[in-house]
């Protein structure tokens, strides 16, 4: 500071001046709501953003998981071996419902990435995508009803045991 | 509630981060608490209004959690902060129609505050008044006198810093602290302003 002119008057008032001033409750209270409106704030934050990405990185692991039950191999393309009386429309229904499977995995899989950095109102948004996309895949996936599959006797993973034992029924999910 | 860490220690930057990431209200106060007080006192000086010093902290606090995950850290928070309230003080000063003070609101202001023949003014009370007296005599200036002299001589400014702060040349800022400080010691002892 160039204090050469500063006379002592001055100078010991500067010395003396507070730092501080008391911001009031009132002064806390509109600052936070000018920024819960803009959305930069959350009221009551609950489950913290490092537990929501876990939660859907567990939803996608679990989907994956039961979509390797559904199509016997893991999950993943190409499509598994089937019974060799399987008709050629239940392959295509066998293989539609891996792909509608995987493509459920992989929406999670990318919901998980996208929620890292996103703001409150984001993720807000990305849930209800996630609803809308789930349900979507849901309905499909109940249009290939697993009755129709096994109405055709086909259906089924693995071949019929040679010993007369019941076969192994589709999972489904 | 998840996420309740205590907030006493954290860092300004941790506290940021859980801002920027989370929009943790918690973190927020955390924040507030630590730069608000601060802040107020340098808003006050930049405002001569409590009210107004009030609307510039509540802006200021927005404006910087809006660019907080743009902060680079290449400062400290504090000095970050000071930096936006600056910015929306003079809008808000202009917006609210306030002017640079003519000679003649000086001149009216020119009745000492607390001078020596203040006769309630006793040694006891003395570092109170002079306290009060800093305020009050502050108040009383033009408002580019006042902000010049406040970020120059309170908050160790340099005269380019103060002339990038408020969009003023170098010399400007010299020579409105050369009349602020004539001013302030006319005030304060209860002699008459140069002007």
């Amino acid at each position: 500071m160039d204090d050469r002119d500063l006379k002592p008057a001055l100078r010991k008032a500067y010395r003396h001046a507070e730092e501080t001033a008391p911001a009031s409750e009132l002064l806390w209270q509109r600052t936070r709501r000018a920024l819960r409106q803009r959305g930069l704030l959350r009221a009551h934050p609950g489950r913290s953003m490092r537990g929501r990405l876990a939660a859907v990185a567990a939803s996608a692991a679990l989907g994956g998981f039961l979509l390797g039950l559904a199509a016997g191999r893991g999950g993943a393309p190409p499509v598994p071996p089937v019974s060799p009386a399987v008709s050629e429309g239940s392959r295509a229904a066998v293989e539609r419902v891996q792909e509608v499977g995987t493509d459920y995995a992989l929406a999670l899989e990318a919901l998980a990435r996208s929620l890292e950095g996103a703001t409150s109102s984001q993720v807000a948004t990305g849930q209800q995508v996630l609803m809308a996309v789930a349900g979507a895949h849901a309905e499909l996936m109940s249009g290939l009803a697993p009755s129709r599959l096994e109405g055709d006797g086909a259906a089924r993973i693995g071949a019929p045991g040679s010993d007369g034992a019941p076969e192994a029924p589709l999972i489904w999910f | 509630m998840v996420g309740m860490e205590p907030i006493g220690s954290d860092s300004d930057r941790e506290l940021a981060a859980r801002v920027v990431r989370d929009g943790d209200e918690e973190a927020f106060r955390g924040l507030f608490d630590r730069h608000s007080p601060r802040l107020l006192r340098f808003a006050m000086r930049l405002t001569a209004g409590a009210a107004l010093a009030e609307d510039v902290v509540q802006e200021t606090w927005l404006r910087a959690v809006q660019r907080l995950d743009r902060f680079g850290w290449r400062s400290s928070l504090s000095t970050w902060l000071q930096g936006i309230a600056i910015n929306v003080a003079r809008e808000l000063l202009r917006a609210r129609g306030r002017v640079e003070a003519s000679e003649v609101t000086s001149r009216a202001a020119g009745v000492a505050v607390g001078g020596p023949r203040d006769p309630r003014r006793g040694a006891e009370h003395r570092d109170l008044t002079d306290r009060i007296d800093l305020e009050r005599a502050l108040v009383r200036l033009p408002e580019g006198r006042r902000m010049v002299v406040v970020l120059h001589d309170l908050y160790g400014y340099k005269h380019a810093e103060v002339a990038e702060s408020l969009g003023i040349a170098v010399g400007t800022s010299k020579s409105q602290l050369h009349a602020a400080r004539r001013e302030l010691e006319a005030l304060l002892t209860g002699g008459q302003p140069h002007g």
